[in-house]
């Protein structure tokens, strides 16, 4: 199953808060039926965004966990006005949830690693920035992160 | 996995020549070209033993795409973060009696939003949760002196072992954030302290005194005389012998490595210090920046006590 897909990505993110942006993108993975029991899943996300915020300088948030209601390695991709993640330089435009199952191994750290690598880029976060659509998000993320 | 930040990192050509002289042309016997930057010795160090380590650095310019490829194949993960500038190209000139010149670039200027993608690549790096980060080296031009201690206070919120080892303002900025550990030398410890500490009793209550501010543990690294380990209740003066020093450079970097990686695998902090002294010792027997392998490292015997010789006197 591809890691990410157009149903797993949300253009017009609107939430006063990373928890109900987190919920939304959350919302997405539980359609496609990649968790078990949404609420499980986002008491651990929460559970990791309290021993570290995923907020990155340049408007990036990351929220991710490795949890037992995963039953897919998923990305998720947001893209919003500015929801808060806690990075000193601002709210976060540009957000990745990371989903993986609780046996998964070192895969979410592999997404994490890779993906780092393109973030660090300008040129990767402006093309999310312009990206006129869902299956072009999932081109740009498909071909610089999970092929790369 | 131990993540190292290196803001100004480089491309080190050490050539030898016969002799040298001001002004005239001068043929090369040999030329050999390292990565170079505390925090990427650090990773080679690292890597030398088949640890996993990620290096976090500034990569511009053509010296960007060979440190970035020099340090691949050796081993290390490497997350460059593209910069205009181009990775500053250091210069040693090397004579047959060992004398060495040397002539160092200051380091690309880094923008605001180059500086900020450098400390977005450790952020994510220090979500994969290593057992330590370690932020090493000088700042490059542009880059403000809180660096270290923002590294610190992300460490510290996000539950990893952090370690600085730079000096000057950059590092008692850091001291203030509370790092589990720092390594300076004594130059550098005399100069944070405002002190000269001409002996090791000087040299450990100046240590002691930067726990009392915050900081976990101190591991002066004390050239010939090795290395001394203050931490909360524990002194430890570490020696080695070494029978044919080679080069001194990029042994502290060494040392700090063996030190982490101790620790990372459940060594006790004097035991982590044995270790660092044989990593810095073996450094010092290979030439240039060359980092040590278990081989070389093996069989170096390391002196520890709990009750050093506090009126040995420091040579300045």
């Amino acid at each position: 199953m591809a890691l990410i897909t157009d149903k797993l990505v949300v253009l017009d993110l609107e939430a006063p808060d990373r928890h109900a942006a987190t919920r939304i993108l959350a919302e997405a993975l539980d359609s496609e039926g990649r968790v078990t029991d949404l609420d499980g899943f986002l008491a651990d996300v929460r559970k990791r965004e309290e021993q570290m915020p995923t907020g990155l300088p340049g408007g990036i948030g990351i929220p991710h966990a490795r949890s037992a209601h995963v039953t897919e390695p998923s990305l998720v991709f947001g893209r919003t006005a500015g929801v808060d993640f806690g990075a000193e330089d601002g709210p976060a435009t540009l957000i990745f949830l990371i989903a993986a199952p609780e046996g998964g191994g070192e895969e979410h750290l592999a997404i994490l690693a890779k993906l780092a690598r393109r973030l660090v880029r300008p040129d990767f976060r402006q093309s999310l920035h312009d990206a006129p659509d869902s299956a072009a998000v999932v081109d740009i993320v498909t071909r610089e992160v999970v092929n790369q | 996995m131990i993540v190292t930040l290196t803001p100004n990192p480089s491309i080190d050509r050490t050539v030898s020549i016969s002799h040298l002289e001001r002004g005239e042309v001068h043929r090369a016997t040999s030329s050999r070209v390292d990565p170079g930057g505390k925090g990427v010795n650090v990773s080679r160090a690292l890597a030398a033993h088949g640890l996993h380590s990620v290096a976090v650095l500034p990569a511009g310019g053509a010296e960007g795409a060979l440190l970035e490829r020099l340090l691949t194949s050796t081993g290390v993960e490497v997350l460059p973060v593209p910069i205009g500038g181009s990775v500053r190209a250091n210069v040693a000139l090397v004579e047959p009696d060992g004398t060495t010149t040397k002539v160092n670039e200051p380091g690309p200027t880094l923008t605001a939003a180059e500086l900020s993608s450098l400390v977005a690549g450790a952020a994510t790096a220090l979500m994969r949760g290593p057992s330590w980060v370690v932020g090493c080296g000088s700042l490059p031009p542009g880059v403000d002196d809180e660096l270290y201690a923002g590294l610190v206070r992300r460490a510290r919120a996000a539950g990893v072992r952090v370690a600085v080892d730079t000096s000057g303002v950059p590092l008692a900025r850091a001291v203030a954030a509370g790092p589990d550990l720092i390594k300076p030398n004594h130059e550098e410890l005399a100069e944070l302290v405002g002190a000269a500490l001409p002996t090791l009793a000087d040299v450990h209550t100046a240590a002691k005194g930067l726990l009392g501010q915050g900081v976990r543990a101190v591991v002066v690294s004390l050239g010939r005389h090795g290395a001394l380990l203050v931490t909360d209740g524990l002194t430890a003066h570490g020696r080695a012998a070494v029978d044919r020093p080679l080069s001194t450079v990029g042994a502290g970097d060494a040392l700090l490595a063996g030190y982490l990686h101790a620790t990372a695998t459940g060594s006790a902090p004097d035991a982590a210090l044995a270790a660092g002294v044989a990593w810095g010792a073996a450094a010092v027997g290979l030439p240039g920046s060359r980092m040590p392998t278990p081989g070389d490292v093996h069989g170096i015997p390391v002196l520890v006590t709990h009750h050093p010789d506090l009126t040995l006197r420091l040579a300045p």
